[in-house]
């Protein structure tokens, strides 16, 4: 899960996290006590449906905007360590 | 002895919406600008700024799945996509999982074969990682966020020649609908191959990806390269050399994929609905709408031109070779009533100057002259009033000047020469200095006689009509002899 | 009162007040000051006309901190304003400083903040609650009429009973979140914290409305308060049984019944009623906005913003070794529980059947309300907890969003009110009476708070630490 989700985590702190997690998962299993046959899950309470935006181009941020929070800046790009084939 | 080997392609093509905007926020939709100028808080993910569905990004996705005979669900979703890299400014791309825009359809090759689509779905596009600059990845946002189609096909590709046949069709038929502006150099058309093979009468083989096709002729040769190592790696019988399921990347210099990416580190892209885009709906009115804007589609325009407007096939193909082409060759028709010439025109002296770099015009949106000008040009040269010669460098003018045909014919003195009296001056002047030619024509070598047509052109500076000079010599000959 | 006046009262109390509370990530003394003239000279004044207010550090002001807590965004500057802080600055409010918080709002005690635990001004030793702990204990010691905090699971209405404030959350869609940075995007609400219902009434009628930027934003008119009711005849309100169980906390139980005795005097029929699903919300919930804010942290990669740790020196190493080390240990239990639940072979069993059992909460609620016009229930489980008392024990801090987060899981508002103290070792402890009503009858559930505030006084109430300095 760890390396799914990019996180690097210090040795020391993965026995931890391991307990927790289980702990919190057996904790959660009563949620496949309820009947849930026939409901349509429900991902987000909005009553909202249908919206949509002109398609008009408006001016967004300045490269000193949109990179001025930027770790590392190389001219107006995003600098990040230098990617070899497959790093993907 | 065995059965043949048959090859099972499956493509996947990307498309850029031909919108202003990108899908989910107001930034420009364009390509080639200086890096981050076309970026805002949501496509460079900055936290709290969230998507909004471009309406017309989803009526370009009902046009493609119109023009491709596709279903349309009535309702669909947006969906994330996870997974960690550079130009992924939210960690997640926003595309369509289980509920795309359209299913099915297809399109039909030359040979009578059908090619079905699994489906279409939009999706945003990511931005740009540059590696070869430096000692960093440089990103650039400004394509983040541009709307996508991605079609998908079913396998029901055989050959590497009819991987290129759908792309080319698929790539016309986008384009004329003007869903895409499908430049495969600019990026708006990308396309990823799967493809196994198996001898027929067998299972199918292992399915392998190929990435990095830059262009039709590199999906052609990826495909030729990457079938004929899978039947090798079954045929040698070797175990560790048969294909496995991985994605492998183009080598356009050596010519041949290698592996990118095995299966074992395949992404789960954990895919759940946006909780920031609500589902929509289609209705028949956007459908309406869709259908309403879509144009006639290249076939339909071949059949008619052939039909309708006698073209030749050939012609009918030149002419439909790119919507904006066919679009302009319609717009001339209606000043001219010859199909067939303003397809002669179009399709050999205007595209000629797209081939000739010091025109100054590379294609069909750049002409200067309007359709109006053209019909006339085709007028003066049918008519007789200039040669076709004159008349190429009229056509040549017209490009960097605004001036009519007609003022250009007079300025660049490019009349022919209807003085008779004048052109028989020329033509006794050419025979009085060839006798061994004259005498044989008159010993019965007709052709003979073209080799003084050129002479007496060159006297008149190429302002006389070459049939007019040909039998005025032929006549001139003929009284010398009679009066010898 | 011009807004210099109420500006320099509220950096007066600031500077008194937050050395021991650590309310505030940031004060912008001098732009609120430049602000507040400014009003002063305009002509025109604006509903909030130079109301100072605070802002939850997950909500965007252009140019000032938005860190969410998080020294993954430490000293990140926002580029752009949130819609809702834009339409109170619109209306003449004036923002003057960023909120402490739990980091990226994973926490009920405000002690998961990357910038040192916010403190009860009640009792300094005890949690304000969370996450929105620095908006609750700045209303609650008077620094500012009124806080913007966000609500994704109890969020403002938790930390404003544990601290004697008024803290609401609106009906899911009602506030556009345009530029309030997302924890899990179905169940996050632009909440409000302030001294009464009537003046959340004010905030609330500014900032809701629909955004086109928000495409979740309901497509309806923006908050209109309800006309004053005298009292609460003909009001039938359901009292969940799951919500009062048996071993409901002595020191809560008390203060509630009290507050019923209120609400039936005032004329209400109190019905007892059951939300059977009520024992599945906090594994649902959890299911859910784990799996959301999953996603929504992927974001935090270490190339256009934030923190950033080089690690191995290729791409993901440092994806990697930034995360791991930048997010906290409950964003880190959050995001391996988000990630695992979306994955796939666990998907359907998890995350697919929380969104079920979602649907089944929201049915419960729908189904209740065919029967009562509003329900009333305890907003948090407990009083105020010592600092540390459950910060090892994660499902145990899970636990005090149990009253809460069924209403989150459903988008219904809902609106914690001081109903009364408990005393322990010498000092007195707020506890919280929950209102919840159906989607968008906002202004019924606030319209109920407001006739029942008129009627006591217990909102009125200040912690000792202010309650000589404060007039």
């Amino acid at each position: 899960m760890a390396s799914l989700a990019r996180l690097s985590l210090p040795e020391h702190a993965v026995p931890a996290l391991a307990r927790d997690f289980e702990a919190i998962l057996s904790a959660f299993h009563g949620l496949a006590e309820l009947d849930v046959e026939g409901l349509e899950p429900l991902s987000s309470p909005t009553a909202a449906h249908d919206v949509t935006r002109e398609d008009r181009a408006r001016t967004g941020l300045s490269p000193d905007s949109a990179l001025a929070n930027a770790p590392q800046r190389v001219g107006d790009w995003f600098a990040v360590p230098k990617v070899i084939g497959g790093d993907a | 002895m065995n059965a043949a080997w048959n090859a099972v392609i499956g493509l996947e093509v990307h498309c850029q919406l031909a919108t202003a905007s990108k899908l989910f926020c107001a930034c420009r939709n364009a390509f080639g600008e200086p890096p981050n100028t076309l970026v805002c808080p949501l496509c460079t993910g900055q936290p709290g700024a969230l998507p909004v569905l471009n309406r017309e990004a989803l009526e370009l996705g009902l046009r493609a799945a119109l023009a491709l005979g596709c279903e349309v669900a009535a309702r669909s979703k947006f969906d994330r996509k996870h997974y960690f890299y550079c130009d992924l400014p939210k960690g997640y791309q926003i595309s369509q999982y289980d509920q795309p825009l359209c299913s099915g359809g297809g399109l039909t090759l030359a040979t009578g074969k059908r090619v079905r689509l699994k489906r279409i779905h939009l999706e945003e596009d990511a931005g740009k990682a540059i590696h070869d600059r430096g000692q960093v990845t440089l990103v650039d946002l400004n394509r983040a966020g541009v709307p996508l189609i991605e079609c998908v096909s079913e396998p029901d590709i055989s050959t590497p020649a009819e991987a290129h046949e759908y792309l080319s069709a698929l790539k016309e038929i986008l384009q004329f609908a003007g869903v895409s502006e499908c430049d495969m150099e600019k990026g708006s058309l990308r396309c990823d191959v799967n493809v196994s093979v198996h001898r027929a009468g067998t299972p199918l083989g292992t399915k392998v990806e190929l990435k990095n096709l830059n262009s039709f002729a590199h999906v052609v040769a990826a495909l030729e390269y990457e079938i004929r190592r899978q039947i090798e790696a079954y045929e040698s019988g070797e175990p560790s050399r048969a294909p496995v399921q991985e994605t492998r990347l183009f080598d356009v210099q050596r010519g041949e994929t290698r592996t990118m990416r095995a299966k074992e580190d395949a992404h789960d892209y954990r895919y759940f609905p946006d909780p920031d885009l609500p589902p929509f709906h289609v209705t028949r009115e956007h459908l309406e709408r869709a259908r309403a804007h879509l144009p006639e589609l290249p076939a339909a325009r071949r059949k008619r031109y052939t039909d309708t407007l006698g073209l030749c096939e050939y012609d009918a193909g030149v002419m439909t070779s790119s919507r904006a082409l066919a679009d302009y060759f319609e717009a001339t028709l209606r000043f001219s009533s010859s199909a067939k010439d303003v397809a002669n025109w179009l399709g050999n002296e205007v595209l000629a100057l797209f081939k000739d770099p010091s025109s100054g015009v590379r294609a069909v949106d750049e002409l200067t002259f309007k359709p109006f000008d053209l019909a006339q040009l085709i007028e003066l040269a049918d008519s007789g009033k200039t040669n076709r010669a004159g008349a190429r460098t009229i056509l040549r003018a017209m490009c960097s000047t605004p001036k009519a045909p007609r003022e250009l014919l007079r300025d660049l003195g490019l009349e022919q020469i209807e003085d008779t009296a004048q052109l028989e001056r020329w033509c006794r002047e050419v025979l009085a200095g060839s006798e061994r030619i004259v005498a044989e024509v008159r010993g019965g070598n007709e052709k003979a006689l073209g080799a003084l047509i050129g002479p007496v052109m060159k006297l008149s500076g190429g302002k006389a009509k070459p049939q007019a000079v040909r039998d005025l010599l032929g006549r001139l000959i003929a009284e010398r002899g009679s009066a010898g | 009162m011009s807004a210099r006046a109420a500006l320099a009262t509220a950096l007066d109390r600031i500077e008194r007040y937050d050395e021991d509370i650590g309310a505030l990530l940031e004060v912008d003394a001098a732009g609120a000051a430049a602000r507040a003239a400014e009003l002063d000279r305009s002509e025109s004044h604006g509903a909030l006309h130079g109301m100072p207010f605070v802002v939850k550090a997950n909500m965007c002001i252009e140019g000032r901190i938005a860190s969410c807590g998080s020294r993954m965004l430490e000293g990140y500057r926002a580029p752009y304003t949130a819609s809702a802080v834009q339409r109170l600055i619109d209306e003449g409010a004036v923002p003057i400083g960023i909120a402490n918080m739990d980091e990226f709002a994973f926490g009920s005690s405000g002690e998961n903040s990357s910038f040192g635990s916010t403190r009860n001004p009640w009792d300094l030793s005890r949690a304000p609650g969370g996450s929105s702990s620095g908006s609750a204990a700045a209303v609650a010691a008077r620094m500012v009429p009124f806080a913007l905090g966000s609500d994704t699971g109890g969020s403002v209405r938790q930390p404003a009973a544990l601290c004697g404030v008024t803290g609401y959350k609106p009906t899911y869609g009602v506030v556009s979140r345009h530029g309030l940075i997302a924890f899990g995007s179905s169940l996050d609400a632009v909440g409000v914290l302030a001294t009464s219902a009537a003046d959340v009434e004010r905030v609330l009628a500014v900032i809701s409305g629909a955004d086109e930027r928000d495409a979740t934003s309901a497509l309806r008119a923006p908050f209109e308060p309800a006309p004053a009711r005298t009292d609460l005849r003909g009001l039938r309100v359901g009292l969940p049984r799951e919500y009062f169980p048996a071993d409901l906390d002595g020191r809560v139980r008390q203060p509630l019944e009290q507050a019923l005795d209120d609400l039936r005097r005032l004329g209400a029929e109190l019905v007892e009623l059951d939300l059977p699903t009520t024992r599945h919300a906090i594994a649902a919930y959890y299911v859910v906005a784990t799996a959301e804010a999953s996603s929504n942290l992927a974001r935090y990669d270490g190339v256009r913003y934030g923190a950033r740790i080089a690690g191995d020196g290729s791409l993901q190493g440092m994806f990697a070794a930034t995360r791991g080390a930048a997010f906290g240990a409950e964003a880190l239990r959050r995001i391996l529980l988000g990630t695992y639940v979306l994955s796939s072979g666990y998907y359907d069993a998890w995350y697919l059947r929380a969104l079920k059992v979602r649907r089944a909460i929201l049915r419960d609620f729908q189904a209740a309300f065919e029967r009562v016009d509003v329900l009333a229930a305890p907003t948090s489980p407990t009083p105020a907890f010592r600092l540390g008392e459950k910060l090892s024990d994660p499902l145990a801090m899970y636990l005090c969003d149990v009253l809460t987060v069924p209403t989150s899981l459903a988008g219904l508002p809902a609106i914690s009110v001081p109903c009364g103290c408990a005393a322990e070792d010498g000092v007195e402890l707020p506890v919280g009476l929950q209102l919840i009503g159906p989607a968008f009858e906002d202004a019924r559930v606030l319209s109920v708070a407001r006739c029942y505030q008129a009627a006591t006084e217990h909102h009125r109430r200040l912690p000792p630490l202010v309650a000589g300095g404060v007039a």
